[in-house]
C-alpha cells in the first residue's frame, strides 16, 4: 500500500521487474515443458509460455505491437525476428554468457540469440507404404508422382514455420517461377493443410496419411516411439531454421529477461535442448541428428524480406 | 382502477430511486463500453481499405468464389444441421411424452450429455471412429472420408442436439394432451392427428428451436477447426484471415456478414414471435390418460432417438478409451501419462476460476438489471435489451475480433489480461441470465414488492429483501450456464488468450489439431468431470437451501 502511494506520490510509475517471464514459444507439446522446467532451474525466474505456430506468433506480436504480450519469444524461425527487428519491436542486449558460441549464431548488435536449428523434411509411414507396395519418396520432386493424390499433408505457410520454411526452401532450390509450378502440381496431391508444422507428423504417424511434410523431430520423435514413419532428407537438400530467441521492448522485466537469454546461451541448458532438438549451437554439445541432413545455404533474410509477397501470391493460388 | 395504471404509477414513482439511476447509468455505459464499441469497431473495419473508407473489401468478397463460397458452405451446414437436429429433437421428445416405451428416461438423460463437454468432443471422438485409420477402418476395412461435410454435419448435430432437443420438449410438454385426444375421437387415424394437429400446433416452438440452432450453428468454430479438413466456414475463415494472413479487413468483412443472419433471427425470434404467440392451450394441463400410439409411429421415433442416444454414448466411450490408453487401436496398454501435464493442469485451473468469476458478475448483474428493466422501465428500455442481448448474438469469433481491436490501445489496454477474458464470457452471456430474470420478474406480482413500500422499505431496500429472493432460480440459472459456457468456450477467447492465461478448451483445441489425440481426449474428459461435478455440487448446494436451481438440468 505504501509503495503503491509512493508511485503515485512520485507521479511516475517505476517499472517493477517480476521476476515472471512471459514467452510466445514455437515448442511442441513434448518439448516446452522439460524445456520450461530448465529454465525455470537454472534461472529462478517463473514462467508463462504460450505455444503458438510461428506464422500465427506473428500475426499476433504484429497486432499487438508496440505492445506486445510477452517479454521474450523463444522458438521462432530467425526470419520472424528479423521482421520483428526491423518493426522496432525488439530490445537489443549483448549477452557476456554466448562468448563461447559461435557468432553467426547471434545478432552482432544484439538482437536475436539462435540456440538450435531445425529443418523440414518428409515423413512418410513405412506401413502403408509397404502395404500399397510403394517406393520411398526420395526428393521433393518425387512428391509429385500422381500416386500421392490425397496421401500428402503439410501445413499451412500462412501459419506454420515449418510450412513457409518449406516454401521458401522451394523457391530457393528451383528459382521463383520453378518454384510456384511445383507447389501447384504438389497442390493435386495435398489433402489437407494443417495450422501447424507437427501436426503432419502426427497424422502419419497414426496412418492418416502417407506422406507428410513437417520438421525433423515431428517425424524422429514419433519413430523413437515406435511408430512405423521414416524420415527422409530430400536428394536436392533442404532449408533450416535457426532458432531464436528475443526480447520485446516493452518489456518491464528488463533484468530478468537477461538472465532468462544469459541462460540458453549456457552449456548446461543446450545439453537439455539436445535432448529434444536436432542441432544445437553451442560447439561440441551433440544432439539428436548424426547424420548430415543437407542442408541448403538457406537465406533467411530473403524469406523475411519477401514473406508478404509470396504469401499474398500463395493465397491468390491455393485459398480455397 | 386498472391494476395496469397502478403498476405504472408504482413504476412511476420509483424510478427517481438515485441508486437505481446511477446503476442504469453505470450499465449502460458498461454495455456500450463492452458491447456495442468493440461490434462498431469491426463494422468500421471492414469498411477500411488502406486506411481509406472504401466498399472494396466487400467488392472482393462478393467477387472471388474462395471468399463467397465459404458463406453458401456456412448457411447450408446451419440449414442441414437445423433440419436434423430438429427431426431428432421432435423425435426425441415425442417417445418421451407421448409413449410408454421402456429407456425414454435414459433417453432424456443421454442427449442432454453434450451439455457439459467441450462443443468440438464430437469431431474428436468422430476422428478417433472414423478418421483414416480409425475404428472403422480397423474392425471394417473402410476408410471413410470423415473430413469436411460428412464429419462436420455429425458433429455438430451431436453438439446442438441438447439445446434443440430442450427447446422441443418444451413445447411438446406444454401441447394439451386432449387436442389430439379429440381429433382421435372424431375418428382422425394417429397418423393424421400427428400431422394435422401435434405437428402444426408445435411448428411455432419448433420455429424458435429451429432458429437458435441455426445460429449456433452459423457461429461454430471448433467443430470447422478440427473435422472440417480445409472446408471454408465464415467462423474459422475469419479467424485464419486474422491469424493466418493478417487481412484484418477481410477478417472484418467475413465478420460482419456472420453478424447479419444471427440479428435477423435475434428479431423474428424476440419481436415477432414474441408478440404474435400461436399458443392455443393455456390454464393447468389436463391431466388424461395417456393413449396408447400405435408402433408404426412410435417406433421410428424410438429408432432414431435410441440411436442418437448410442452415437452421443460412442463418442464420450472413445474419448474415454484413447485418454487412458497409449494410442487407441493402435498400443492399447493402459497408462495414465496423458493425464500428467503441467499446463494441462494449470489451465484447467485458469478455466475454472475465469468461469466462476464470470458466472458470479453474470448473476449478480442480470438480476439487478432484469429488476430494472422491468420494475423501473427506463425510457430506453428497448435499445437496451438490444444492447444487452447483442453480446450472444453476435458469433464469438465477432467479439473476439472486436476485443483485440478495442482493447489493445490506449486508454484501455486489456489484451493479455485474466480479465479481458473474463468481461467477454461475462457480457457474451450476460442476456441469457437477463432474459431468465425478466421473465421470472412478469410472474412475480407487483403486490408484495408494493408491500413492502408500504411499510416503509426504500425502492432499494425492497429490491434486496423481497425481489431478490424471489428470483434465485433465475440467479442459479444464470450462474449455472455461465459458468458451463465458460468452461467450454472457445471461438471468441481464442484471440484473448495470453502467456500464463491459457484455458483448457483452447488447449485441448490446439492437442487435437496437431494429432496429440490423446491428450487432448484427457484434457476433454477432466474438463467434463470438473463441470459434472461443479453440477452436481450445486444440485446438492440447491437442495440443502431450496432453491429452485437446476430446472431442466
Amino acid at each position: 500500500m505504501l509503495t503503491a502511494t509512493c508511485v503515485f506520490a512520485s507521479g511516475e510509475r517505476v517499472p517493477v521487474d517480476t521476476g515472471v517471464i512471459k514467452y510466445y514459444t514455437d515448442n511442441d507439446e513434448s518439448e516446452l515443458d522439460p524445456l520450461a522446467s530448465a529454465i525455470v532451474k537454472g534461472t529462478g525466474l517463473k514462467l508463462e509460455p504460450l505455444r503458438m505456430s510461428s506464422g500465427e506468433a506473428w500475426a499476433r506480436v504484429e497486432a499487438e505491437a508496440p505492445n506486445v504480450g510477452a517479454d521474450i519469444h523463444f522458438g521462432w524461425p530467425l526470419s520472424f525476428a528479423l521482421m520483428a527487428k526491423e518493426k522496432g519491436l525488439l530490445m537489443p542486449y549483448k549477452s557476456p554468457a554466448w562468448k563461447n558460441i559461435s557468432a553467426e549464431y547471434s545478432d552482432p548488435d544484439g538482437y536475436w540469440y539462435g540456440w538450435s536449428y531445425w529443418f523440414a523434411c518428409i515423413g512418410v509411414n513405412t506401413k502403408l507404404l509397404s502395404e500399397k507396395g510403394y517406393d520411398m519418396p526420395r526428393s521433393w520432386k518425387d512428391l509429385l508422382d500422381p500416386k500421392w493424390k490425397g496421401e500428402v499433408v503439410m501445413p499451412n505457410p500462412g501459419t506454420s514455420g515449418t510450412a513457409f520454411l518449406t516454401v521458401s526452401t522451394i523457391m530457393q532450390l528451383f528459382g521463383e517461377e520453378e518454384g510456384w509450378e511445383y507447389l501447384e502440381k504438389l497442390h493435386r496431391n495435398v489433402a489437407q493443410y494443417t495450422k501447424s508444422g507437427s501436426a503432419p507428423g502426427q497424422l502419419v504417424a497414426q496412418g492418416e496419411f502417407m506422406v507428410g511434410i513437417t520438421w525433423d523431430q515431428a517425424v524422429q520423435k514419433r519413430k523413437d516411439e515406435g511408430y512405423p514413419i521414416e524420415l527422409i532428407i530430400p536428394e536436392e537438400g533442404t532449408g533450416y531454421v535457426l532458432d531464436i530467441a528475443v526480447i520485446y521492448k516493452n518489456t518491464k522485466n528488463t533484468e530478468s529477461v537477461k538472465k532468462f537469454i544469459d541462460y540458453i546461451g549456457s552449456r548446461e541448458f543446450q545439453e537439455v535442448v539436445a535432448q529434444y532438438r536436432s542441432k544445437v549451437t553451442y560447439p561440441g554439445v551433440e544432439a539428436l541428428v548424426k547424420f548430415d541432413p543437407k542442408l541448403i545455404d538457406y537465406d533467411a533474410r530473403w524469406a523475411a524480406d519477401n514473406r508478404n509477397r509470396i504469401m499474398s501470391t500463395w493465397k491468390e493460388k491455393f485459398a480455397q | 382502477m386498472k391494476t395496469e395504471e397502478i403498476k405504472k404509477g408504482v413504476a412511476l414513482g420509483m424510478r427517481k430511486d438515485p441508486v437505481f439511476i446511477a446503476l442504469s447509468i453505470i450499465m449502460t455505459f458498461f454495455l456500450l463500453l463492452f458491447v456495442v464499441y468493440p461490434v462498431v469497431s469491426v463494422l468500421i473495419k471492414s469498411f477500411n481499405y488502406q486506411d481509406r473508407i472504401s466498399l472494396l473489401s466487400y467488392a472482393s468478397f462478393f467477387k472471388y468464389s474462395y471468399y463467397y463460397r465459404s458463406m453458401i458452405n456456412t448457411l447450408l451446414l446451419g440449414l442441414i444441421t437445423t433440419s436434423i437436429v430438429l427431426i431428432i429433437s421432435f423425435s426425441l421428445s415425442y417417445t418421451i411424452n407421448k409413449t410408454n416405451l421402456p429407456l425414454k428416461g435414459y433417453l432424456k438423460t443421454v442427449s442432454l450429455l453434450p451439455l457439459i463437454s467441450p462443443p468440438f468432443i464430437f469431431s474428436l471422438a468422430l476422428i478417433i471412429i472414423a478418421g483414416r485409420r480409425g475404428l472403422i477402418y480397423h474392425f471394417l476395412k473402410l476408410s471413410p472420408n470423415i473430413y469436411g461435410w460428412p464429419g462436420l454435419i455429425i458433429a455438430q448435430v451431436l453438439s446442438f442436439l441438447p439445446l434443440g432437443f430442450l427447446m422441443v420438449n418444451n413445447v411438446l410438454q406444454s401441447l394439451d394432451p386432449s387436442i389430439e385426444d379429440a381429433s382421435s375421437d372424431l375418428g382422425a387415424s394417429q397418423a393424421l392427428t400427428l400431422f394435422k394437429i401435434t405437428a402444426p400446433l408445435s411448428f411455432p416452438g419448433l420455429f424458435k428451436a429451429a432458429l437458435l440452432v441455426f445460429i449456433m450453428a452459423l457461429a461454430d468454430f471448433g467443430n470447422p477447426m478440427l473435422i472440417g479438413g480445409g472446408l471454408p466456414i465464415m467462423a474459422t475463415d475469419a479467424y485464419n484471415l486474422w491469424i493466418g494472413e493478417q487481412n484484418v479487413e477481410m477478417a472484418s468483412v467475413f465478420c460482419i456478414l456472420l453478424i447479419i443472419p444471427s440479428i435477423i433471427v435475434y428479431v423474428i425470434q424476440n419481436y415477432l414471435l414474441k408478440e404474435g404467440s400461436y399458443v392455443t392451450v393455456s390454464g393447468q394441463m389436463v391431466s388424461t390418460e395417456r393413449r396408447k400410439i400405435q408402433w408404426f409411429i412410435k417406433y421410428p421415433f424410438f429408432l432414431v432417438g435410441f440411436l442418437i442416444c448410442l452415437a452421443i454414448i460412442a463418442c464420450f466411450a472413445v474419448i474415454f478409451l484413447s485418454s487412458v490408453t497409449k494410442l487407441f487401436m493402435i498400443n492399447n496398454s493402459l497408462t495414465l501419462q496423458h493425464f500428467s501435464s503441467y499446463v494441462g493442469w494449470k489451465a484447467l485451473k485458469t478455466s475454472f476460476i475465469v468461469s466462476s468469476i464470470a458466472a458470479v458478475i453474470t448473476s449478480f448483474t442480470s438480476i439487478i438489471f432484469s429488476y430494472i428493466l422491468v420494475r423501473k422501465r427506463p425510457r430506453a428500455r428497448q435499445i437496451l435489451e438490444f444492447m444487452a442481448l447483442l453480446g450472444f448474438a453476435v458469433p464469438g469469433t465477432v467479439m473476439g475480433i472486436g476485443y483485440i481491436l478495442v482493447f489493445n490501445k490506449h486508454p484501455l489496454v486489456l489484451t493479455g489480461t485474466l480479465l479481458i477474458i473474463i468481461i467477454n464470457i461475462s457480457f457474451r452471456e450476460f442476456p441469457v441470465g437477463l432474459e431468465a430474470g425478466i421473465s421470472k420478474l412478469h410472474q412475480i406480482d407487483t403486490s408484495i414488492e408494493e408491500a413492502s413500500r408500504d411499510l416503509g422499505a426504500g425502492s432499494f431496500k425492497t429490491f434486496i429483501r423481497v425481489a431478490f429472493p424471489l428470483m434465485s432460480s433465475a440467479f442459479a440459472a444464470s450462474f449455472l450456464y455461465t459458468f458451463m459456457v465458460g468452461m467450454i468456450t472457445i471461438s471468441a477467447v481464442i484471440f484473448l488468450i495470453a502467456p500464463g492465461t491459457n484455458l483448457a478448451s483452447l488447449l485441448i483445441l490446439r492437442l487435437a489439431e496437431t494429432g496429440n489425440i490423446g491428450k487432448a481426449s484427457a484434457m476433454a474428459v477432466m474438463l467434463t468431470i470438473v463441470v459434472f461435478t461443479s453440477l452436481m455440487l450445486l444440485k446438492v448446494i440447491s437442495k440443502k437451501t431450496k432453491v429452485e436451481m437446476l430446472k431442466g438440468f
